[in-house]
């Protein structure tokens, strides 16, 4: 059970009214994970978004023609995460793990697809709060590609490091 | 000028707003200001705030990147329809990019608070643009991510230098 009030205090959804809180609170489900547990996996279809409400999660990326990760990004309360294969199909673009024992906030694909729909104002609010999550993703990496792009050679870890969207 | 019902049917010509009714239309544009541009005048510039979002009626404007090394690049050149300067707005973050009326350019302007009010009325054109942004905002991350898998394997950046720019088109 998922208090709406306590996601009305993230910045995220500090703009919603309480009833459109208490809509999204209820298509919501509080999961809880131990540190170092997988709570999405890299190349897996993208089942569930997730909004995390306590602790922190880390997203890394298995480096091109290596079995290492690198970190992309540690994400803390607040942020939404595994968005990007629930709004586009596509596998999973990276894994998120539990940082530290952590309490997420789960919201199934075909809920967020309605919500991604709506034409309602909640549904609007959602959009921009995707929107805007996508956006500063891609901002990031594109930063980070410009900072590669200027260098002679690269090395493959050194790509990974803080390109893409967390899953 | 161009008359407001005139203006309300080109949005709804432009595949963005296609699905707007009539009324939807009209409200937008009631709400918005036109803008005319003579040419090398600038809608606005690389690092500053994002104030609005534009709609181009007619005429032409030039995208440009400043680069660490050099001049200014075109990174494209953009019509009538197209949209500028939405993602900045959404995400709060200054202009990627500078945009220039390269002909005599007519744009329909929507102010950063106005955006802001059409999101929380639930006005369809905001979750147009909502749904458009976020749809290309995933793509361009794809796109990036592959890329960089491409350029892993060859181990040699020169791909990553001609990418980044285009991509900073899309950010403005």
């Amino acid at each position: 059970m998922i208090e709406p009030i306590s996601l009305g205090r993230m910045a995220l959804f500090s703009d919603f009214p309480p009833n459109d809180l208490e809509v999204l609170a209820g298509t919501m489900r509080e999961r809880e994970f131990q540190e170092g547990e997988t709570i999405v996996q890299q190349d897996e279809r993208g089942r569930n978004a997730f909004v995390i409400l306590h602790g922190s999660v880390r997203v890394e990326r298995r480096v091109p023609f290596t079995n290492t990760f690198a970190t992309i990004s540690v994400l803390s309360r607040g942020a939404m995460f595994g968005i990007l294969s629930v709004l586009d199909g596509k596998p999973r673009m990276a894994s998120c793990l539990a940082a530290s024992y952590a309490v997420v906030a789960e919201i199934a694909a075909d809920d967020f697809q309605r919500l991604m729909g709506s034409t309602t104002p909640l549904g609007t609010r959602f959009q921009l709060v995707v929107a805007r999550t996508l956006i500063r993703d891609l901002r990031r990496t594109n930063q980070r590609i410009a900072e590669l792009a200027a260098l002679e050679t690269l090395e493959p870890a050194l790509l990974v490091e803080g390109i893409g969207s967390p899953g | 000028m161009t008359a407001p019902a005139d203006l309300a049917r080109l949005l709804r010509r432009l595949p963005i707003f296609g699905a707007l009714a009539e009324t939807e239309a009209v409200e937008l544009v009631a709400r918005c200001s036109t803008f005319r541009y003579d040419p090398g005048v600038r809608l606005f510039q690389e690092g500053d705030l994002a104030e609005s979002v534009m709609v181009i009626v007619s005429g032409k404007v030039d995208i440009t990147c400043s680069m660490a090394d050099g001049p200014e690049v075109v990174v494209a050149t953009e019509g009538a329809g197209a949209i500028l300067g939405e993602m900045a707005v959404i995400d709060l973050a200054p202009r990627s990019a500078s945009a220039t009326a390269v002909e005599p350019t007519v744009v329909l302007v929507i102010e950063a608070p106005t955006f802001y009010d059409l999101v929380a009325v639930g006005h369809p054109a905001a979750g147009r643009i909502l749904r458009e942004v976020a749809a290309t905002a995933a793509q361009r991350i794809r796109v990036l991510d592959e890329t960089v898998d491409r350029v892993a394997a060859a181990g040699v950046p020169g791909e990553l230098r001609t990418l980044s720019p285009v991509i900073r088109r899309t950010l403005t």
